[in-house]
């Protein structure tokens, strides 16, 4: 007994298929819904859209209000702005600590990154103001420095790319590879050279720098042959550190190394040298 | 910030592994251990050899003059030689700069893990170490042959913008009598249009007596 065919046929109808390659078709269900766009709020001749609006928007309703411009300039033409700075010669960093926000409905919005009720309200106030501070400024788009003096002398570029949006580098500890220590009374007659055995290695693969190699220096303990100097001390270092970087002698361990050590001398306030 | 004395400290010591490592593990800690990490992240910017033929450093006797000079690597000697694509060595971040965060830090392999939101473009090797393998390796890129490299701490108080301007050049009388905007580059163009009618409107005076009579722009308003 054959199966049940619970459809049956019908000759009421037809179907045009061309109809599958018409826009009206094609709008309504696939083509037509799908849009694409080369740029962020800006529309390019290869773009699928409705005219020629952009197919996605991401627009900002902040305007910054700058308060200084710090800058750091090439060696020997001047000092930075900021000693305490780490320098990025021929760079600025351009500060900022209010903005304002044009409402929808045209109603001005004043923000400040500093709260001014107290320690709890000044970090809330900074939280927010970077809330809005780094979809406005990715690393990698461009800013816009606009002078309001307009008789102003200047000749800005329209617009800078950000390298950099977190705040500033402070400079903390610097460390250079040890030189060769020389034989006292022995002109040119190396004693030892700790400076053979520092490492320092950093490997795009794995993200990993290598500060050490792996036995030290065979000339003091974990002397890893190097010299360092402090920066900031007082003002960052003793923040998180007050211990002392200094390498540990053993029974052959030379610890008062750089021959040449370049202290003071500079603009800055040398506290001296010393065990720290 | 106002400039203050820096306080350098350049003590006349080697630097010790162990005492290194314990610094590192202090400054992680903090960062860690914190309601706000904004201003407790840490970079290391590699720099170039005070010796190296593509840097010159004049008369400088003092090795601390080295942090003034940087491996911007898309210069020639700040790349590997041998290059082929150079636009690889353009990147427009610290990456650029020879400078990367540290975010992670091994004691007992005296390693640090530097970020890879903003990875660095090149390996950065010192020149060969004389004693193992590990290290045993041709210097890369050339103005890295003897591996100095600073340790920095980033200040969030004054929200920042780092650009290459050049403020000497830019802006030899400094900014005038009135202060400045930092734009963004997705400002709404309605606005960007009407700039002086928004912060006249914000207590900013630019135009003087004329802002009573500035007009709205309404062309961009119903933009998405």
């Amino acid at each position: 007994m054959p199966a049940i065919n619970p459809i049956s046929q019908s000759n009421h109808f037809e179907f045009n298929d061309s109809v599958l390659d018409t826009q009206a078709w094609n709008s309504s269900r696939y083509t037509g819904r799908q849009l694409k766009g080369k740029k962020v709020n800006q529309y390019s001749r290869t773009d699928i859209t409705y005219a020629h609006t952009p197919v996605v928007s991401n627009y900002s309703r902040n305007i910054y209000i700058g308060s200084r411009v710090i800058g750091m300039r090439e060696p020997g033409l001047g000092g930075n702005d900021d000693p305490t700075l780490s320098p990025f010669p021929g760079f600025s960093y351009i500060t900022v600590d209010e903005y304002i926000t044009v409402n929808s409905d045209d109603s001005i919005t004043r923000r400040s990154v500093r709260g001014g009720r107290g320690e709890g309200d000044d970090l809330n106030a900074k939280k927010g103001f970077y809330q809005a501070w780094y979809p406005d400024f990715p690393i990698g788009s461009k800013a816009e420095v606009k002078p309001l003096d307009k008789k102003l002398a200047q000749s800005l570029k329209p617009r800078y790319d950000i390298y950099n949006n977190s705040g500033q580098l402070q400079k903390c500890v610097l460390v250079t590879r040890q030189g060769p220590v020389f034989a006292d009374g022995a002109l040119n007659t190396v004693d030892h050279d700790s400076g053979s055995y520092y490492a320092a290695s950093y490997n795009t693969s794995s993200f990993i720098f290598d500060f050490c190699s792996g036995s030290g220096n065979p000339q003091g303990d974990g002397d890893i042959g190097a010299e360092y100097s402090f920066f900031n001390y007082l003002l960052l270092i003793t923040d998180f550190f007050t211990g002392s970087l200094q390498a540990n002698p053993d029974a052959n361990g030379v610890v008062s190394g750089p021959s040449n050590p370049g202290t003071g001398g500079d603009d800055e306030n040398d506290l001296g040298d010393g065990t720290l | 910030m106002a400039s203050t004395a820096t306080n350098t400290i350049t003590p006349n010591e080697r630097l010790g592994r162990v005492p290194f490592n314990e610094f590192f593990a202090a400054a992680l800690e903090y960062k860690t251990n914190t309601d706000w990490q904004g201003d407790k992240r840490f970079y290391v910017t590699f720099l170039p050899n005070a010796s190296s033929s593509f840097v010159s450093f004049g008369s400088i006797t003092d090795r601390r003059e080295v942090i003034n000079y940087n491996i911007r690597t898309k210069l020639t000697g700040s790349f590997p030689n041998g290059s082929g694509d150079k636009t690889l060595f353009r990147k427009k971040s610290l990456a650029e700069l020879s400078t990367a965060e540290i975010i992670g830090h091994d004691s007992s392999s005296n390693q640090l893990t530097l970020s890879n939101k903003t990875p660095l473009l090149q390996n950065y090797l010192a020149q060969q170490h004389g004693g193992e393998a590990l290290h045993n390796h041709p210097f890369t890129p050339p103005k890295f042959e003897d591996g100095s490299y600073l340790i920095s701490k980033i200040t969030d108080d004054n929200p920042s913008l780092l650009l290459e301007l050049n403020k000497d050049a830019a802006l030899p009388n400094g900014l005038g009598d009135k202060e400045f905007i930092v734009i963004p580059e997705n400002l709404h163009p309605f606005i960007k249009d009407n700039l002086e009618y928004f912060l006249t409107r914000a207590g900013i005076n630019i135009s003087g007596d004329a802002s009573q009579f500035i007009k709205l722009d309404e062309t961009n308003r119903n933009l998405p």
